[in-house]
């Protein structure tokens, strides 16, 4: 997966089935959960990660090792410049390429993005479902989402009577 | 109440590992998904639309009541005026504007007095974000008293719920800052952006010292500064945008104000050029410390001239044109940006643009 490049620092994230990613840190470092056990020094050289198969874990890597800040000036206020005007767009355009996944996918990597921490790609997984609640009726959100209605009847009526101020 | 995101998220793995295999499986992914999760996705949501999934399921019942931001936006409340979407608070007088009015009212009302009430009942949910919206008044019409009193309350209330952040988009009218910060509502508040509002003289208590205490982020769109406010001042504050894309000049008093904040590190001014004759800034000596990124735009360029009905022309900068920016306003336009740009002395990144007509 990543090719070891002199000077840089690499680590191994595992997987629970078993498999082993050898990535550089700055890359892991995307990662606040894996940053801050690097920080705290509780991280040796292999950090295993609870939870996440390694079908998931390589996805996530790949985001990271796509979105780790090239080395150079890209913190607040960015200039107007052209070439990190181009990478955004280039990024942008790579995500959107990156989350054409299935849905049970898409909610595997919202998971793992929310325990890892990575809020570009928790932002990036969460917003199809985003898009797709808003602005749709219950109807079609359930539909979209394979939302069960569960409530009977007379309790929906309730719930809806309860609620009426945001339904009107 | 809150739940550790690690260990929820943790907890739940198995189940969605093993349902890996189908594609739009008819798995309901979404409401496995724990609490916090749900509240995230929740929190991009406007709140009208947060509040209705109570009714999609038994899991979705509650879910609202918890959403870390509230998010109060006329849109949703819309009335259409000759097919178009249009502005609610702007005419009071016919009777659907008055219904969508009355919704809008209820709603906000409705939603702030519960949250209010879980916010008594939990501890730690205060508000990551209280985000206020009614709309511009395109119409140059007057400006409603309705939409100035409705937010005012809002704001009023939504600070009990210590929000983190404040996002208040108003109609232009005038709104009452101070008061409202005056309670404690707004220890909390790390980043405050105030679109389209007028603040009044006493907003100098708020944007002044010890107005705001945790402040790191302030952004003023649109926002006239009656005169009297002539200081920003925060120990706290770290990034600091000002932005006036209107074109009125709007007074004709000039107002020169302070920042004066020892911890900026970003400052980005935007103006066009009628509106700097009115209003200046100046960055005192030790608020330059930080200040790593500066950015300065003038907004005139590039755009077509425009012959409206404003007596404030676009000017495109260029003195010896010189149809609405007179000599003497161009001087002090000079000499205030000048002035500007020498007090950026620490500054590593500077970015200038709308500047290539101007003759310095």
């Amino acid at each position: 997966m990543a090719t070891r490049e002199a000077g840089k620092k690499m680590i191994m994230l595992k997987s629970p089935d078993g498999m082993e990613f050898e990535v550089e840190e700055a890359v892991a470092m995307e990662s606040q959960t894996i940053r801050k056990m690097i920080e705290d020094d509780c991280a040796d050289t292999a950090i295993l990660i609870p939870n996440i198969n390694s079908k998931i874990l390589s996805r996530v890597i790949e985001y990271c090792n796509k979105h780790v800040p090239t080395t150079g000036a890209t913190g607040a206020a960015a200039s107007d410049t052209v070439a990190p005007a181009a990478l955004a767009e280039d990024l942008k355009i790579w995500d959107a390429e990156f989350i054409k996944v299935n849905r049970a996918t898409r909610f595997d990597l919202i998971q793992a993005a929310s325990y890892l921490n990575i809020k570009g790609l928790l932002d990036l997984t969460s917003q199809t479902t985003i898009d797709t609640i808003s602005d749709n009726s219950l109807e079609e959100i359930r539909s979209f989402l394979s939302t069960k209605n569960d409530y009977l009847p007379e309790e929906e009526q309730t719930i809806r009577r309860e609620n009426q101020w945001a339904f009107q | 109440m809150h739940a550790d995101a690690m260990e929820v998220a943790g907890g739940k793995r198995k189940r969605a590992a093993s349902s890996d295999a189908g594609a739009g499986d008819g798995t309901d992914c979404l409401s496995n998904l724990p609490d916090c999760l749900l509240h995230g996705i929740l929190s991009q949501l406007r709140s009208r639309q947060a509040v209705q999934t109570c009714a999609l399921s038994r899991r979705w019942r509650q879910l609202w009541r918890a959403v870390p931001c509230v998010d109060i936006d006329a849109a949703d409340f819309l009335v259409q005026v000759d097919g178009n979407p249009t502005i609610v608070v702007s005419d009071p007088s016919d009777h659907e504007t008055e219904a969508a009015l009355a919704r809008l009212e209820d709603f906000a009302d409705s939603l702030l007095s519960r949250r209010s009430l879980s916010a008594a009942l939990m501890t730690g949910s205060a508000l990551d974000t209280l985000r206020l919206r009614i709309h511009r008044q395109d119409t140059g019409g007057p400006r409603s008293s309705t939409g100035t009193a409705m937010l005012s309350r809002w704001i009023r209330r939504g600070l009990r719920l210590s929000p983190a952040e404040l996002d208040v988009t108003g109609d232009g009218g005038p709104i009452k800052l101070p008061s409202l910060f005056s309670s404690a509502g707004g220890r909390r508040i790390t980043k405050l952006r105030l679109d389209n509002v007028l603040l009044h003289r006493d907003a100098e208590g708020l944007l002044g010292s010890g107005g705001l205490p945790a402040l790191e982020d302030l952004e003023l769109s649109n926002v006239l500064l009656l005169p009297g406010v002539s200081v920003i001042a925060s120990d706290t504050l770290r990034t600091l945008t000002v932005v006036d894309a209107s074109r009125q000049s709007g007074l004709r008093r000039r107002s020169i104000i302070g920042i004066v904040a020892p911890r900026l590190a970003s400052l980005r001014l935007e103006f066009r050029l009628a509106r700097l004759t009115t209003v200046s800034f100046t960055v005192d000596e030790a608020s330059s410390s930080c200040l790593a990124h500066a950015s300065l735009r003038v907004l005139d360029i590039g755009e077509p001239r425009q012959d409206d009905d404003d007596h404030d022309d676009d000017s495109d900068g260029d003195d010896s044109d010189g149809d609405e920016l007179d000599q003497q306003d161009t001087r002090s336009l000079v000499s205030d940006l000048s002035r500007i740009l020498g007090s950026l002395c620490n500054v590593t990144s500077l970015h200038l643009s709308g500047f290539d007509d101007m003759t310095v």
